[in-house]
């Protein structure tokens, strides 16, 4: 029977969070007892199962309803004004009894003015619309005139104040806009339901970005290079890259890939090829691979993104780009200095075409 | 991906609502998967998710970059899914024979080649899921984190907010306790 101290040992083993003399004990202890090898084994295989419950994906995926969510509730909160005023709000207060009060002493004197002398036009006489001037009355000669009471005008529509109101009030009826944000499962690129939605995306920006959920990425990488390379493109990696994809224990690693020059068909095509599973060599035999490209979502590249590839990358050669096989680029990963092959990329980019698309694919697992 | 985590809070900050469309994107499905080991099925871990996505951007002022932006969305979202657990009252549950009771479809067939291999799988899968399920929130909770995630105790207790030596106690009965809820299963079968 095993104590309670040598079973502890054995789940912190399987934690793996021993140091190493409670390593050596474990192992002293798996060479006594058959009970303790039993036991490991027993709870090693647990922890697989639990390892390997399958992953599900959010289907439908929560963006637009978080979006949504997010939106509503600052509509609320816009047309929920706070009706008390904050603690030191009270300037704009004294500030708009001032004004009205000055308003309110003009009038005044205007009207002040009006009534002793009442020929003289106020500014409320004054022309009302463009083009069309107030004539002076005749006069009869020896008649005094008498003043004739003025009908009320009706009010002129001030353009300026209508345009302010009404702005208000569409403010509040209206929703407040959000930035929709394109995702798409790649299974929905292959069944065709989300391509035109993702042309038009395309379109948004000279420079877009893909970020891209795989399942494992080293695959996803090889299945991007061959891809590629159908479409006459070839991957060029940088060695930081290249070692850490042959890392079989590479952890959480995003891979960014950058291509210039591309049409938006060129990345429906990409796209879509990427989405199919496929048939790879292996041990001298063809093998069926499901596609490990799961899903994408497609914004214009940041701008500090932006300035990072003009730092990497630099300004493209202008040349025209004769002959010149097209390349894209693995860049290296973060806190790696760039290797030749980019420098080699860089210095062979050719001239930017007019309407081209420059693509920045992040894949990550 | 920290950095890039960085950049899309910055902008959320500043007020674009797509890079928190973004950051949706990119955490859904991991946390839904861990979620759902939590909650009893898929409806559940739906909510528990949106949730937690939608109070972490209400308090995204406060997230201060100490931790990464993940775990700091894992601790708000464990702690949805404990706290949701513990207001449910005790409830019947009328289960359809057969069918998964995470709610889920079936696996996808294609994925395999074996015939049958799929429906193994998903008793598999239900048979852990209904251990899971009768350990108490607090040893659910960490054998999640521990196999599914793969984190350290350290971490685990980060983000319960616990001492390290709790999660090793708590581990260790967890482990202790499905071990024997699997054994029971198997007997029965």
């Amino acid at each position: 029977m095993l104590s309670e101290q040598e079973m502890e040992l054995l789940t912190g083993y399987v934690d793996g969070e021993l140091n190493d003399r409670q390593r050596e004990a474990v192992m002293r202890l798996l060479n006594m007892s058959a009970e303790a090898r039993e036991m490991l084994r027993q709870l090693q295989e647990n922890a697989h199962k639990l390892k390997q419950l399958p992953q599900h994906n959010v289907e439908p995926s929560l963006v637009d309803e978080i979006l949504q969510a997010i939106a509503d509730e600052q509509a609320q909160v816009t047309t929920q004004a706070p009706s008390r005023p904050a603690r030191g709000s009270w300037v704009p207060y004294i500030a708009a009894s001032l004004a009205a009060s000055l308003l309110i002493a003009a009038m005044g004197f205007l009207y002040y003015k009006h009534m002793i002398d009442p020929e003289s036009p106020t500014k409320d006489e004054a022309p009302f619309a463009k083009g069309e001037e107030k004539k002076p009355e005749k006069q009869q000669p020896g008649v005094t005139p008498t003043p004739q009471p003025t009908p009320p005008s009706p009010r002129k529509p001030n353009p300026l104040v209508d345009h302010l109101v009404n702005g208000t009030f569409d403010g509040f009826s209206k929703p407040i806009p959000i930035d929709p944000v394109f995702v798409a499962r790649f299974s929905e690129i292959k069944d065709g339901q989300k391509t035109t939605q993702l042309a038009k995306e395309l379109q948004r920006d000279p420079i877009v970005q893909l970020d891209i959920t795989v399942k494992g990425n080293k695959v996803a990488m090889d299945r991007l290079k061959n891809v590629l390379r159908e479409n006459k493109i070839t991957l060029v990696a940088d060695a930081s890259a290249t070692k850490k994809l042959a890392d079989k224990t590479q952890g959480k690693v995003e891979y960014v890939v950058y291509a210039d020059n591309m049409t938006s068909d060129e990345v429906m095509k990409l796209m879509s090829e990427l989405s199919k599973d496929y048939v790879q060599p292996f041990n001298m035999k063809q093998k069926d691979m499901t596609s490990p490209y799961q899903k994408v979502t497609v914004t214009p590249a940041a701008k500090d993104d932006r300035q990072k590839l003009d730092k990497l990358l630099g300004e493209p050669n202008m040349k025209p780009a004769a002959n010149r096989e097209r390349q894209a680029v693995v860049l290296p990963v973060v806190g790696a200095n760039p290797s030749a092959e980019v420098a080699q990329f860089a210095k062979q980019r050719p001239a930017p075409q007019p309407g081209a698309i420059r693509l920045l694919i992040k894949i990550h697992e | 991906m920290t950095s890039d985590d960085n950049r899309l809070i910055t902008e959320c900050r500043e007020g674009s609502s797509a890079a928190f469309g973004a950051l949706v994107a990119r955490y859904q499905d991991r946390l839904f998967n861990t979620v759902l080991r939590l909650v009893d099925n898929a409806e559940d871990a739906r909510d528990v998710v949106q949730e937690a996505f939608l109070h972490a951007y209400q308090s995204l002022h406060s997230f201060k970059g100490d931790s990464l932006f993940f775990t700091w969305l894992y601790r708000i979202a464990v702690n949805t899914a404990i706290s949701m657990k513990r207001k449910q009252r005790p409830a019947l549950r009328i289960q359809a024979g057969g069918d998964s009771q995470t709610g889920l479809d079936p696996l996808d067939p294609s994925e395999t080649g074996r015939p049958g291999h799929s429906i193994e799988m998903a008793e598999e899968e239900r048979k852990v899921h209904d251990a899971l399920a009768k350990l108490s929130q607090e040893h659910r909770a960490v054998l999640v984190m521990k196999d599914m995630e793969g984190m350290k105790y350290e971490e685990m207790a980060e983000i319960l907010g616990v001492p390290i030596g709790t999660i090793r106690s708590r581990l260790h009965r967890a482990r202790l306790e499905i071990r024997d809820l699997l054994l029971q299963q198997e007997k029965v079968d």
